[in-house]
């Protein structure tokens, strides 16, 4: 095989198929990116058996064929050269030659036919959606996806399309983030789950492509973006119903700044380290919120912070890295927080609309 | 080419029929436990279950692709899973099982994961496999291999169907292994006995030149044992000891090769990992490597005390039975049952992690005494 691309589309190449790569595997043909011509295209791919990568771009082919180069190298090599035309060319005997301009690279190749065959997923619905919004949402509800293997359907994140609405939905147990979202001239209706870390991976990579494409069958999704194809298993479960945890009525509301409480809390977080809770009071007359926290023979903060309340006053403590998480990945300018009883869980919204639901379970006051 | 998967298990109709008629009448279960001696079938019955579950002809054809790809292990949906500590599981490789369990599978209707030994689930990798193990999804099938159902914490076997396997005959174990490499009779018997009776070891044990030479040499040892001092004696067991450790020598550099490779395209974690793995392998083989030569001891040792019954056509080692018969002429069955408990004596010293060393020079000073005065 004989090709020769541009160093930054076979970077961008690279680095895409390169999220595909297991780190932790032991078998080394994981380890490399399947290099093949198709026509007057090279196809990139990858696989760590979970997820699956291919990508494509224009290339110069003088000598038709495949190869499996190490991911790492590779990506590496592409990375510190010059902006100029990268030849690849790979022998018969297992050395591959990579060329720019003065610099040469020999590097071994590993058996390509011993590479795991691209799956062929024939999805039974589709539906498209501007890669802008999801990757906005799927970073927004992300934050709230579990990384406790002992409840697998937690490390997924429920996505459902119905009747042009998208909708995420995330939860660990102690938070859980909804957030819903109507795109124009969208149509189909799925509900899943799809690991978490898939998810994020497409929404990093799928950047540059105008619209996604995400197709679902039996046991895999597809999404299709660019020249780009991304495959992943899907979660077997049943998703909790989140529906019955959000509270249908609130004791206190609480009008505030999205930015000014992100600065004061994040302020406030600096005593509450480890598992001392960030503790929240609500003055009604006052027009008051104070955030303040206490590490036992470490010291205390204290800030306040002039707010709309409505509501009776009350005081409730959650977990500062959790509720800092919310903060910032709120919609608006100002939100609302929502409180029913300090032993219930807190809720913060867009002080205008309900597209966004992050709920946030409590900590017991000392 | 089988015209059904269920027809390669021979002497194995009960277990076969259980298994059959669950998957024809659907009403397989979520887990098994089969339970039979090492080198029965187990391994491939629940071969024979995912071929009969991937299917589309429910009492499994045999040759389609699906068939094919389970037989030859290539099939991603069936998972064989070993025992990766030198004790058994690990929990990061149970916690690695519970993961993929919870995803759909990737092309067939249903997922199979086979854990062979299950005697190596203990306590902290058992725990974090119960939940998975008591209410997988609905489309996985887990089975579990053990040689005894005691052996299996209870919480485990609880939560499974047991499928008991009986044990291959001798004389169809003996006919296999011959079918299968084309030796001789007396030198299959030989085999037989030095793995215990496991077909597939047997069958490894005659294509291993240095195991054998370790059987020659325990042999040679036990031949001349009555005869030799103290000083003889322990040099004899470091001699033994290094032929044993002769195809160990031969796995380690084949280890050092693949390592050698996976450095240059994994990352440092995973050749590691790739490392401590080797290094559980090879401590795994060296005692495998001594319980072998135990056998070939007590098999010798069994020799004698039939030799001395006058039931000549039941010795298992035909090569070395001039030193039997010669021991046969004064043993008394006393004398050779304390001979064996010797050897099980230091059987259960290596379960302690004894240095391999200290029990086999142990074990030829117990059998040395009684070889010098045998009544």
């Amino acid at each position: 095989m004989k090709v020769s691309i541009a160093r930054g589309e076979l970077l961008d190449a690279l680095s895409t198929v390169s999220k595909g790569l297991s780190s932790r595997t032991t078998l080394p043909i994981l380890s490399g990116i399947h290099i093949a011509t198709k026509g007057d295209m090279v196809v990139f791919q990858a696989t760590d058996l979970e997820i699956s990568i291919k990508t494509s771009c224009k290339a110069r082919i003088d000598e038709p064929g495949q190869a499996v180069l190490s991911g790492r190298l590779l990506t590496d090599i592409v990375r510190s050269l010059p902006e100029a035309a990268v030849t690849l060319e790979v022998s018969a005997g297992g050395s591959a030659l990579v060329t720019c301009g003065q610099s040469k690279f020999t590097m071994k190749t590993l058996p390509a036919d011993d590479y795991p065959k691209f799956p062929e997923v024939d999805p039974s619905t589709t539906v498209s959606l501007p890669t802008e919004t999801f990757s906005r949402v799927v970073h927004q509800v992300s934050k709230a996806v579990s990384k406790d293997e002992t409840r697998p359907i937690l490390t997924g994140i429920l996505v459902v399309v119905d009747s042009g609405i998208l909708r995420m939905v995330a939860t660990d147990s102690y938070r859980l983030c909804v957030r819903e979202v109507a795109v124009e001239g969208m149509s189909g209706d799925i509900e899943l789950v799809i690991p978490g870390k898939a998810l994020e991976d497409v929404a990093k990579i799928a950047g540059a492509a105008e619209s996604i494409s995400l197709g679902v069958s039996e046991n895999q999704v597809v999404f299709t973006f660019g020249d780009t194809t991304f495959i992943s298993r899907r979660i077997e479960g049943s998703f909790p119903n989140y529906r019955q945890l959000l509270p249908k009525e609130h004791a206190t509301r609480v009008i505030i700044d999205r930015a000014e409480l992100l600065e004061a809390v994040k302020r406030v977080s600096l005593m509450a380290q480890h598992s001392t809770p960030l503790r929240i009071s609500v003055s009604t007359a006052e027009h008051t919120l104070t955030l303040s926290a206490a590490a036992q023979d470490v010291g205390e903060a204290t800030e306040d912070l002039q707010v709309t309340p409505e509501g009776e006053d009350i005081e409730i403590a959650f977990n500062h890295a959790y509720l800092v998480d919310g903060v910032q990945v709120a919609e608006g300018d100002t939100i609302a927080l929502e409180i029913t009883s300090p032993l219930k869980p807190g809720v913060l919204k867009p002080a205008d609309g309900d597209g966004f639901t992050y709920l946030l379970m409590p900590v017991r006051l000392g | 080419m089988t015209a059904c998967v269920w027809d390669d298990l021979p002497g194995q109709v009960r277990a076969v029929g259980y298994l059959r008629s669950a998957v024809e009448s659907g009403s397989v279960a979520h887990a098994y436990l089969f339970v039979g001696p090492t080198g029965v079938g187990k391994k491939s019955a629940a071969r024979a279950l995912a071929c009969a579950l991937f299917c589309a002809d429910p009492t499994g054809c045999g040759s389609c692709p699906a068939c094919h790809r389970v037989k030859n292990g290539t099939h991603p949906d069936l998972h064989l899973v070993r025992p990766e500590g030198v004790a058994g599981y690990m929990v990061e490789q149970v916690r690695g099982i519970t993961h993929d369990v919870h995803l759909k599978p990737i092309e067939a209707p249903r997922k199979v994961y086979v854990l062979e030994d299950a005697a190596g689930l203990k306590a902290e990798s058992a725990n974090a496999f119960l939940k998975t193990l008591e209410e997988p999804p609905a489309d996985v099938v887990i089975v579990l291999l053990a040689t005894d159902v005691d052996d299996v914490l209870p919480t485990l076997v609880s939560r499974c169907h047991v499928v008991r396997f009986s044990p291959v005959p001798p004389s169809l174990a003996l006919g296999l292994v011959i079918e299968r490499t084309g030796a001789e009779e007396s030198d299959a018997r030989a085999a037989l006995a030095a793995a215990d009776g496991v077909i597939p070891r047997a069958i490894a044990f005659l294509a291993s030149p240095g195991r054998q030479r370790a059987r020659r040499a325990i042999l040679d040892l036990l031949k001349r044992l009555a005869v030799m001092d103290g000083h003889d004696v322990l040099l004899g067991a470091r001699e033994l000891l290094t032929e044993v450790r002769a195809p160990v020598d031969e796995t380690k550099t084949a280890q050092a090769d693949e390592l050698a490779d996976a450095r240059e395209y994994l990352t440092k974690g995973a050749a590691s990992d790739m490392e401590k793995r080797h290094k559980r392998e090879l401590t795994f083989r060296e005692r495998e490597g001594i319980a072998e030569i135990m056998s070939v001891t007590e098999s010798w040792l069994r020799d004698c005390l039939v030799l001395s019954r006058g039931a000549d056509e039941l010795i298992e080692n035909a090569d070395a039975a001039d030193a039997s018969a010669e021991i046969a002429s004064v043993i008394t069955v006393p004398a050779a049952l304390a001979a064996l408990e010797a050897v099980k004596t230091a059987r259960s010293r290596m379960a302690y992690n004894v240095s391999p060393q200290l029990v086999v020079e142990a074990m030829l000073f117990d059998i040395q005494e009684v070889l010098r005065c045998p009544r």
